[in-house]
């Protein structure tokens, strides 16, 4: 592994350890939580800061290691949980992700506020635990001289000079361990520094030479330290790769020092300490008599803790199972379709088995599909981060309450969702809750709530963001659209639609701009951003009592909910997400414009009619649409279109194969799917195709070298 | 005897598959390992030289460590192995 890919593994494991710390602390917040919990922080911590000094990151380190100073306060019970505090280690680890993320970009981060926090973790900090804290900063461990002359220096509360204490460290790492950067040598050389180090290597359980996996951990060690530095600094040592390890730290008897056993096994530990614990206390406070019990109970500890164990995979290998899985799925939908065709009987053993493989395919399917899978959890975290900052911008208390984390999505949707989450929830805190005095006056608690939520619901996940604040204030968004032009000053607008002109384009509270949701950023953005991934996105809203914006998502990219429509000869397939809805339009209904427009009325709407077997060239122009079916389709801006196919065929799920790669981008096609008669069914995009449409109408010459 | 296998200055964990597969490769044969460019020796590369040093045993062939760094030394040490591999330059 070179240094890239440790690079590469640490900042993964930041990742995972920032959202450990967040989530450990946000428990803690909430009141939840126990030792255990607030040693995973501190362990997070620790984690980060050991790292970021292999790969010699200064101020990452400096940060940490106060923050982990801090924290340690709190473990040793000489500072409360007060809620001071974790404001404190709740920003610290917003500015610790800061940190580690310009680390791994090589970017700066503005000393400001991490000068700021640091300042802040240092108030929680008694002024002589800081002094001590830089002394240990300096500490230079001293090696073989440090035994004898320099003893009582700077321990002014130790013993006197009794000579160095002699620890046995029995050390088996896991494969693991190497896996994760660890190194056994570095852990050795650090022990070494500690004092007089000697180390025996238990060979037994190393195979043949043919017979072994580089990666596999073999080898087993005993170390023998003499030295004057307490357990704790030896743990530390261990303290990153405790989970990846046996092991075994226990106060051997001084005299057994001269004569090192070849390869004392960890169990003869136990007796080494018992003796001591016989032996006259040569200490004030006698290590010994503890020491069996925790040398003991370590081992069970780290393996209760240990998580589920995880493999990394380059995301192409997963990419490329998904697409064979998905030709296994066709290909066994025209298996089926071809015994079926040659008329075999349903109960024949051929047909039973054909049943069983379509199970299987299904079972491999859905497998493939949860390895993409993850828990919405970390997005969540990242937008109680989002909360904090957009509070801190505002002035206004906000708790942000989340549900559901363990909900999974694909990896790629939980990814790109990210953006548009941040700008709703930013939304919800600058526009959507109301400024502390103003909830009071409206006899609400002061601390507003912005209500997180995921779930799975009939093969989608439906992602909502609730605030308990005002409500949209409906005559100001209609006076706003219209003095931007976006409807007429007289149109009639239902309370929903005034709530959907919100994700027009164009369509920004300007007037009050702040610097937190003024990014230039509308929600026609983040509407646009959720249709690409499928999905949809809509909004409820109570003046005086909140709003809430419902988003539905398919659970994966790689297939769409689609309407196979017949259109000429050809079979293809609309996607479900730009469907209003269908009719079949009267003749009274359909009327003729200039230039050979036609539009639909709908309820008092006109709607330019599209159709699509002529656009794509299937068949000649439509003239009657008696024996047509129009599916009404909404775009991005939320123009609407009739779209004018042959006949409805099914509403159902279709595995999407690109044709980018091959056939470069197709004027109103966006993809491919396959059926299960093995044809092949092309996935219109809509969008670009009522585009095309519109321009040629506005350009009869083009619509002429089109139709020829 | 056949030309010495050098061993790569960064024996890490990547190192020790490729360290594996080259020693493999050399089965059967007295082999000399020039170590005077190591300058860091893992565990699991270390594995791999003890084993080595078993294989050629049995085989009944030797297997020489030439030149050793002083990197590569203390490595060995810190692992216990010290005496294990290098005992026929001392």
């Amino acid at each position: 592994m070179s240094m890239d890919d440790l690079r590469v593994t640490f900042f993964q494991e930041c990742e995972e350890l920032l959202e450990a710390l967040e989530f450990g602390l946000l428990e803690i917040n909430e009141g939840g939580g126990d030792d255990d919990t607030l040693n995973a922080v501190f362990r997070a911590v620790h984690s980060i800061k050991g790292g970021a000094g292999a790969f010699g990151l200064d101020d990452l380190v400096r940060f940490a290691h106060k923050f982990e100073t801090t924290l340690d306060e709190v473990r040793a019970g000489r500072l409360e949980n007060a809620p001071a505090v974790l404001k404190t280690f709740l920003r610290s680890s917003d500015i610790l992700a800061d940190l580690v993320r310009a680390a791994q970009e090589g970017t700066e981060v503005p000393p400001g506020p991490v000068e700021e926090v640091l300042a802040e973790l240092e108030t929680h900090l008694p002024t002589e635990e800081a002094a001590e804290d830089e002394e240990e900063d300096d500490f230079q461990p001293l090696g073989l001289d440090f035994d004898f002359d320099l003893g009582g220096d700077d321990d002014d509360a130790g013993p006197p000079v009794s000579g160095p204490d002699v620890w046995t460290i029995a050390f088996k790492p896991r494969r693991t361990l190497y896996e994760r950067g660890n190194e056994t040598v570095l852990l050795f050389r650090a022990l070494a520094e500690l004092g007089e180090l000697s180390v025996t290597c238990d060979e037994s359980a190393l195979p043949a030479l043919d017979a072994m996996e580089p990666g596999e951990a073999y080898l087993g060690w005993t170390a023998r330290l003499a030295t004057e530095a307490e357990e704790g600094d030896i743990r530390e040592i261990f303290e990153f790769v405790e989970d990846d390890c046996d092991l075994t730290i226990a106060l051997a008897a001084p005299e057994a020092e001269a004569e090192p056993e070849p390869t004392p096994e960890p169990v003869e530990i136990e007796p080494l300490a018992a003796l001591e614990a016989e032996a006259p206390p040569a200490e004030p406070e006698p290590a010994a008599e503890p020491e069996p019990a925790r040398a003991e109970a370590v081992a069970p500890k780290a393996k209760a803790e240990a998580p589920k164990a995880t493999v990394r995979v380059e995301l192409d290998r997963v990419e490329r199972l998904i697409n064979l899985v998905g030709e296994l799925v066709i290909n066994q939908s025209v298996l089926s379709q071809q015994v079926f065709d040659a008329g075999i009987a349903a109960n024949s053993e051929v047909a039973t088995t054909i049943d069983v493989f379509k199970q299987l395919t299904r079972d491999i399917q859905e497998g493939v599909m949860a390895i993409r899978a993850q828990p919405v959890k970390s997005l969540f975290q990242r937008m109680s981060r989002i909360v904090r900052e957009a509070s801190g911008a505002t002035g206004k208390t906000v708790r942000l309450v989340t549900e559901g984390e363990n909900t999974e999505v694909d990896k790629t949707v939980v990814e790109r969702l990210s953006d548009p989450l941040t700008h709703m929830i930013r939304n919800s805190v600058d526009h959507g809750l109301e400024s502390p005095e103003k909830r009071e006056a409206a006899g609400k608690p002061a601390e507003g709530i912005v209500h997180l939520s995921a779930q799975h619901r009939s093969g989608r996940v439906v992602i909502e963001i609730t605030d308990d604040g005002a409500g949209i204030d409906r005559p100001r968004v209609r006076q706003i659209a219209v003095e931007k032009g976006l409807i007429a000053e007289d149109a009639v607008l239902s309370d929903s639609e005034i709530d959907n002109l919100l994700f027009m384009p164009g369509f920004s509270t300007a007037s009050e701009v702040s610097n937190l949701s003024g990014r230039g950023v509308g929600m026609d953005v983040v509407k646009r951003a959720i249709q690409s991934l499928g999905g949809r996105i809509s909004i409820v809203s109570e003046p005086g009592k909140g709003s809430t914006f419902t988003i539905s998502l398919p659970l994966t990219l790689a297939v769409l909910d689609g309407i196979v429509v017949e259109i000429g000869e050809e079979t293809t397939v609309i996607p479900l997400t730009n469907v209003v809805e269908t009719l079949k339009p009267t003749a009274e209904q359909l009327h003729s414009m200039g230039n050979g427009a036609r539009v639909v009325r709908v309820r008092g709407d006109f709607v330019p009619v599209v159709d699509v077997g002529y656009e794509l060239g299937f068949r000649d122009k439509a003239e009657g649409l008696d024996d047509k079916v129009v599916l009404l389709t909404e775009s991005e801006g939320g123009s609407r279109s009739a779209l004018v196919i042959d006949a409805i065929q099914d509403q159902r799920q279709v595995v999407i194969k690109g044709l980018q790669d091959n056939y470069g981008t197709v004027h109103g096609v966006a993809a491919a799917t396959i059926l299960g008669d093995g044809r092949i069914a092309l996935i219109l995009d809509v969008d670009s195709l009522v585009a095309s449409a519109t321009k040629t109408k506005t350009d009869p010459d083009h619509s002429l070298a089109m139709a020829g | 005897m056949p030309d010495p296998l050098t061993l790569d200055p960064e024996l890490s964990l990547g190192g020790a598959a490729d360290l594996a597969a080259a020693l493999a490769a050399r089965r059967g044969n007295d082999l000399t390992l020039d170590a005077s460019a190591v300058e860091h020796l893992s565990a699991p590369a270390a594995q791999v030289l003890l084993a080595a040093r078993r294989a050629w045993d049995g085989d009944g062939k030797s297997l020489a460590i030439a030149d050793p760094s002083d990197p590569f030394r203390t490595c060995l040490d810190l692992l216990g192995l010290g005496d294990t591999l290098l005992e026929e330059q001392s």
